[in-house]
């Protein structure tokens, strides 16, 4: 499995990195490699050029403010989760990293790069928008600001980016009571989701959410949120019934992928029994 | 932007010259212009991490890397983990005691990946040790013995005891 040659550049600035995108048509940005490097083994991208951020030192800073926390593109995945502010106030992305490829895979992937990448699977993607990340995006000497919602749609390049450098991914912390998990049912072999769901409930009064947020993963066309199951958690109460009505009510509205690991029919089965147990689990708590 | 690069690596404490086209990977510049043959090639898709090596004392798929992102990188294989005159390092001489390889094609990425958890946490239980080598695939131990003998390393295993209870000696 070799790459198609193409020629390389690894600027310093992100200045510098943005000049070169522009001036070089069709040129691939590699931030971990993780994802990008199969694409070019498998010759799924034949780039003529690739520029390397990973000099770019402006690009790796995890900055900590009152309410939530700025995460340089370059961050990679294991850095993140070894940060003790993070661990606290963003369990729901920790939970959900760990089950995200493996340490390698995270000593160089960036949380940045997979949501560019947006895989259907994508366990980063599917916390993101949870948490309802910002994606900070630098271009045409301008910054811009997408939530994940409007980052990821399912259509390439995510957030149609155009010449484009993401430099941070801002996320709020987690509310002190929110009850947050990451479930993911994997494929055994490769790991990849199936079915899984990043969710975030605040407890409200009379046995309502006061904010629910969740988003799945693997199973449909593309990781995204469920509005309506949310909204039916926060008009409440949710009895055993009315919260099985309004997961099949979710999942009618979903477009199910089905591949040689596993069919459309199959994960939707797993996504709904794994909606239900979730929720009531985290619900009872 | 370049099509051809010099590149230096110092690879178990040796520098090394060499260039590369942009798309080579690292492990194939090990492998096949260093003449480095520590880190194995399994899956060439990051997979299986029998590929693995510190790079900058970070365990690392080298198949899932350029060469030319390594520039300047200090590499370590599993072969630079012993001392010059031989002597095993522990983690080795765990492996060896602990029956930790059969075909041994998976050791040299097992071992790189445990000297970064042991590097990191060094102390851990067994499922810290688990969840540290997902991303090893051994298709001859049943990963067993390779857990104990990482669990062995650290000195949290009792001697003589199996993670496993029970499990037969
Ligand atoms: C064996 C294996 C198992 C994996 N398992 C999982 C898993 O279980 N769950 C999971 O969620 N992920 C998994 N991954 C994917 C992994 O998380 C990747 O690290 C991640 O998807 C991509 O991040 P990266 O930094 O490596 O991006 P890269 O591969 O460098 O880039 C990915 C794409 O995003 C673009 N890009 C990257 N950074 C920027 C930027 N700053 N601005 C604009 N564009 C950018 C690139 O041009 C490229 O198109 C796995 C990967 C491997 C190899
Ligand atoms: S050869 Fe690199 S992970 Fe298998
Ligand atoms: S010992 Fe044979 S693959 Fe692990």
């Amino acid at each position: 499995m070799i790459p198609a040659a193409f020629d390389y550049a690894r600027p310093a600035t992100l200045e510098e990195a943005a000049s070169l995108l522009s001036q070089e048509g069709g040129a691939a940005l590699l931030a971990g490699g993780q994802s990008l490097i199969t694409e070019l083994k498998q010759r799924r991208a034949s780039p003529r050029a690739v520029i390397d951020l990973n000099s770019i030192t402006e690009l790796s800073a995890i900055e900590h403010g009152p309410d939530g926390v700025r995460i340089g593109a370059m961050v990679r995945q294991a850095e993140l989760l070894r940060d003790g502010t993070v661990q606290k106030r963003l369990p729901l992305l920790c939970e959900t990293g760990a089950a995200a490829g493996d340490p390698m895979i995270r000593r160089l992937g960036t949380l940045a790069g997979a949501l560019c990448e947006a895989e259907p699977g994508g366990d980063w993607v599917a916390a993101a928008l949870a948490l309802e990340a910002e994606v900070e995006i630098y271009g045409k000497g301008s910054t811009r600001r997408l939530s994940a919602a409007d980052f990821v749609t399912g259509t390439k390049p995510a957030g149609g980016l155009q010449g484009e450098i993401v430099t941070a991914v801002h996320l709020p912390y987690q509310k002190k009571d929110s009850r947050s998990t990451y479930r993911k049912v994997k494929h055994n072999a490769v790991g990849w989701s199936i079915a899984s769901a990043a969710i975030s409930l605040e407890p409200g009064e009379g046995g309502a959410c006061r904010k629910a947020r969740i988003a799945v993963s693997g199973a449909p066309s593309h990781p995204q949120r469920l509005p309506a199951l949310e909204a039916a958690l926060t008009a409440g109460p949710y009895e055993a019934e009315h919260l099985r009505a309004a997961i099949e009510e979710a999942l009618d509205g979903l477009t199910f992928r089905g591949d040689h690991y596993a069919s459309a029919d199959y994960r939707r089965t797993r996504l709904g029994i794994l909606l239900s147990r979730t929720l009531q689990e985290l619900l009872a708590a | 932007m370049k099509s051809e690069l010099d590149i230096m690596l110092t690879v178990d404490g040796a520098e090394e010259r060499t260039t590369v086209e942009p798309r080579m990977l690292l492990i194939q510049a090990l492998r096949e212009k260093l003449g480095v043959k520590g880190p194995h090639i399994g899956c060439e898709s990051g997979r299986c991490g029998a590929c693995t090596v510190l790079v900058n004392g970070e365990a690392v798929k080298s198949c899932m890397m350029l060469a030319a992102q390594a520039d300047g990188a200090k590499i370590t294989t599993a072969a630079g983990l012993a001392a010059e005159d031989g002597t095993l390092h522990p983690l080795q001489q765990a492996f060896h005691e602990h029956h930790a390889l059969q075909c041994g094609y998976c050791t040299p990425g097992m071992l790189c990946a445990a000297m970064d958890l042991l590097k990191t946490n060094p102390k851990p239980n067994e499922n810290d040790v688990r969840q540290a080598l997902r991303g090893n695939l051994c298709r001859c131990t049943g990963y067993q013995h390779i857990v104990d003998a990482v669990l062995s390393a650290a000195g949290t295993l009792g001697s003589g005891a199996s993670a496993v209870k029970g499990a037969a000696e």
